[in-house]
């Protein structure tokens, strides 16, 4: 019986990729930002994004402790393991770029 | 007429004779040609220092063109040193450039430890111990990343523990989903995945329960969908759906639940975790999985049959200002099987068991209540955790309460020294009391 209610609980988790899937925006993460000017709004909303995610788990890190190389790696890791919005990765990105 | 030219005959006469007497030689007294001796010595001696000067002066000016012509000299090569140091900068700015566009980026980031213990049970009652977590990242644009942790931990005989944490590929499809393939922290609850490295653990140790051959998955090798997603303006979601070799029956009838690269019994754990944020400062869970688990053929023992593994999970944090509240309850239950304890028993009826752990945390950061540079960078912890049981008797010795006082102290973001006071109150042996010295740092 418990197994049933997992098994639905699961499905429904699945049901809920599948639809994100579909519903996602078009921006493939895979589209490198790099090189392009750093769009003040962006910028701001990295910061508010930085403040209230990465303060969920951790201490917030210093945007100077590492390079906008570093910084990159470092939140596609957050990305995947936080997790986060491909969005939101892309605007923290910005603002500790812009902030180190 | 004639008288005319006798008087001017005359007059003619009389001025030659004046003339004369006027250009005939004037006489000199002594005194005067004296005098004009000694103008002649002060006009000469004036003329000499006037002479010297004009030497000084000369030798002057040559110093003068010759400190120019140095300084020009210094100015020309301070310019073309200039000229390198730009032509460098440029160099080092375009290749800083370049690395950072290169499509494929990589970092090692990870956690060191270093720990101290005194405990009032066991021989020896002090300990020192350190371990060491490497994580290797690396990242193709913004689509792939691959990520892996190898924990290195000093053990008691002497050796070295080495044990890899997590290795996996991660496919980042969509902004709102990443497919993950390989070995992976287990999604259920938020400790094990989010919380447990020592610079972000709050105390030295993990919350009873929460730890290996406790009641909670601590990875898993398999494939996974996870992602987070908006909803609506201000709130957001997350969830992990996986799939794994799963659990396994260990050789004391319980459950091991590290990631397995076998599947003993062709039947794979399915799980996931479902978050939800409403405010930007609260975060709640839920997580699940199952399973059915069996046991392996021991050297000599009986091989466990097989059983069904289901896990619950709930968990809750809020983390606003200086405040860090958190907790999570865990209940896991095995269903009954036959499995011997030892490898030397024969086998026995294990009745269906139930495990319940949970813990509640709250930290309060001083920065809050006082600006001092040192005392606002003090953060006192506490952490009540349990594990209860109910079902086979022999699991029953996991029963425990435990109340945890810590003191953090900050250097940094990611640099802190850690003291707490433990009491564990075991249910069927002597209580304990342990004190704990860490320090934790993040890279």
């Amino acid at each position: 019986m418990l197994s049933n209610r997992l098994t639905t609980v699961v499905l429904i988790a699945v049901a809920v990729g599948a639809m994100q899937i579909a519903q996602a925006p078009r921006t493939w993460a895979g589209q490198d930002q790099t090189g392009t000017a750093p769009d003040p709004m962006q910028i701001a909303r990295g910061a508010s994004a930085w403040a209230g995610n990465c303060g969920r788990c951790h201490n917030l890190r210093d945007p100077k402790e590492f390079s906008d190389k570093n910084w990159d790696v470092i939140v596609n890791h957050m990305r995947a393991i936080a997790p986060l919005p491909g969005e939101v990765a892309r605007d923290v990105k910005a603002f500790l770029k812009a902030t180190n | 007429m004639n008288v005319k030219r006798c008087r001017g005959l005359l007059t003619a006469a009389l001025l030659a004779s004046v003339a004369s007497v006027a250009l005939l030689p004037v006489p000199v007294s002594a005194a005067t040609a004296d005098q004009l001796q000694k103008r002649i010595e002060a006009l000469e001696q004036k003329y000499g220092s006037m002479g010297q000067e004009l030497l000084q002066l000369k030798r002057e000016l040559l110093e003068s063109q010759q400190k120019v012509e140095s300084a020009t000299k210094k100015a020309v090569a301070a310019q073309k040193k200039a000229n390198q140091a730009e032509k460098r900068a440029r160099q080092a700015t375009k290749e800083a450039t370049v690395e950072d566009n290169r499509a494929i980026k990589w970092h090692l980031a990870g956690f060191g430890t270093a720990d101290y213990t005194h405990t009032n049970k066991g021989t020896p009652n002090d300990l020192f111990g350190a371990s060491f977590n490497p994580i290797f990242l690396v990242s193709y644009k913004d689509l792939a990343l691959f990520e892996s942790e190898l924990e290195l931990t000093t053990a008691s005989d002497g050796g070295t523990g080495l044990e890899l944490e997590f290795a996996n590929l991660n496919v980042m499809a969509t902004d709102w989903l990443t497919f993950t393939a390989g070995k992976f922290l287990s999604p259920i609850g938020d400790f094990q995945q989010h919380l447990h490295p020592s610079w972000i653990n709050k105390l030295p140790d993990r919350p009873a329960g929460f730890v290996d051959d406790g009641a909670i998955p601590l990875s898993d090798i398999g494939v996974m969908a996870r992602g987070a997603f908006p909803v609506g303006e201000t709130m957001s979601a997350d969830y992990a759906v996986y799939v794994g070799n799963g659990p396994q029956i260990d050789s004391n009838a319980g459950v091991a639940m590290e990631g397995f690269g076998g599947d003993n019994n062709d039947n794979k754990a399915v799980g996931g975790r479902i978050g939800f944020r409403p405010l930007p400062y609260v975060n709640v869970g839920v997580s699940a999985m199952t399973a059915k688990v069996a046991g392996n053929a021991g050297t000599g023992g009986p091989t466990p049959t097989q059983s069904t593994l289901n896990v619950w999970d709930v968990d809750a944090a809020f983390t606003r200002g200086n405040w860090d509240i958190r907790g999570e309850y865990v209940r896991l239950r095995l269903d009954s099987l036959t499995s011997a304890l030892a490898s030397d028993e024969l086998a026995q009826f294990i009745p269906g068991t139930t495990w319940h752990a949970w813990y509640a945390q709250a930290a309060y950061r001083l920065a809050g209540v006082t600006d001092h540079p040192i005392l606002r960078n003090f953060e006192p912890v506490f952490r009540y955790s349990e594990v209860s049981v109910s079902g086979f008797s022999d699991f029953a010795a996991a029963e425990e309460q435990r109340w945890t006082a810590g003191l953090d102290y900050w250097f940094g973001p990611s640099l802190v020294a850690k003291a707490a006071f433990e009491h564990r109150d075991f249910n069927h042996d002597p209580n304990e009391d342990v004190v704990r010295v860490q320090l934790g740092f993040g890279f």
